[in-house]
């Protein structure tokens, strides 16, 4: 079965096919310590659409520096959210946008565990 | 049965222009976003620039707010994609910021989107198992 949704509860379906496919060839033990690194930096896509929902009351933006794309978070502080159009957008695409982010994260962790 | 290899080992190596395959039916594609940016791109080359000469695309503005952070910048863009930088930069700073920045996500997008291409023989994992 899939042995990563053991250890990190939560997964979505697009990112644990990801997942499973980058983490097939790990052993356990580097399994575990993947999983711990990569639980402690991914997004929840729920933070990102509460952040985007943000710049409809407060600051725009925020969702991309969470993501760490700061020049489009700073286009979107200086001009609010391109005048909400920007804002809207990733109301509609805050799941790819936490997917990008996470699957970079992945990428990351596979590299801090020697893979 | 040993699983067999999906992912080259390079493709992690920094640099490396081989791309992760193993997404199937889940796969994000990237292409709203890249078009929504050419899009945003594209409609100040038709702008004049000028006051009050277009159609304001301004949301805030439609819901009855009078100013809004981001105003001008459609203009400024115009005024960039006709040459006059000093005008650009006046009418709003951000002008040149905002093309550079769309332009770079969108070549970002591009990337990820053209390297992330699924190999149709190599889309095998728990959802789509080896026939």
């Amino acid at each position: 079965m899939n042995r990563l949704m053991n250890v990190i509860p939560g997964l979505e379906a697009d990112e644990m096919v990801a997942l499973n496919n980058m983490t097939m060839d790990l052993t356990d033990e580097q399994l575990r310590m993947f999983a711990g690194i990569y639980a402690g930096r991914r997004k929840t896509s729920d933070t990102i659409l509460i952040c985007t929902i943000l710049g409809f009351v407060a600051v725009a933006g925020i969702q991309r520096f969470v993501i760490g794309q700061i020049g489009m978070g700073l286009l979107y502080l200086f001009t609010g959210g391109l005048c909400l159009i920007g804002t809207i957008v990733d109301l509609i695409n805050y799941k790819r946008l936490t997917f990008e982010y996470n699957h970079k994260v992945a990428m990351e962790a596979m590299v801090m565990v020697g893979r | 049965m040993k699983p067999r290899k999906l992912i080259p080992d390079d493709i992690l190596t920094p640099g490396s222009q081989k791309s992760f395959r193993g997404y199937t039916h889940f796969r994000h594609s990237y292409y709203p976003e890249i078009a929504i940016w050419t899009v945003a791109l594209i409609i100040p080359a038709f702008i004049v620039p000028g006051p009050e000469t277009h159609f304001s695309f301004c949301l805030f503005k439609h819901l009855g707010l009078t100013w809004c952070p981001g105003c001008g910048l459609g203009e400024s863009i115009a005024l960039l994609y006709r040459g006059e930088l000093a005008a650009s930069l006046s009418v709003h700073p951000l002008g040149i910021f905002a093309v550079i920045i769309l332009l770079n996500r969108i070549a970002v997008l591009l990337n990820k989107q053209i390297l992330t291409k699924p190999n149709q023989h190599e889309q095998i994992n728990e959802c789509n198992p080896r026939p």
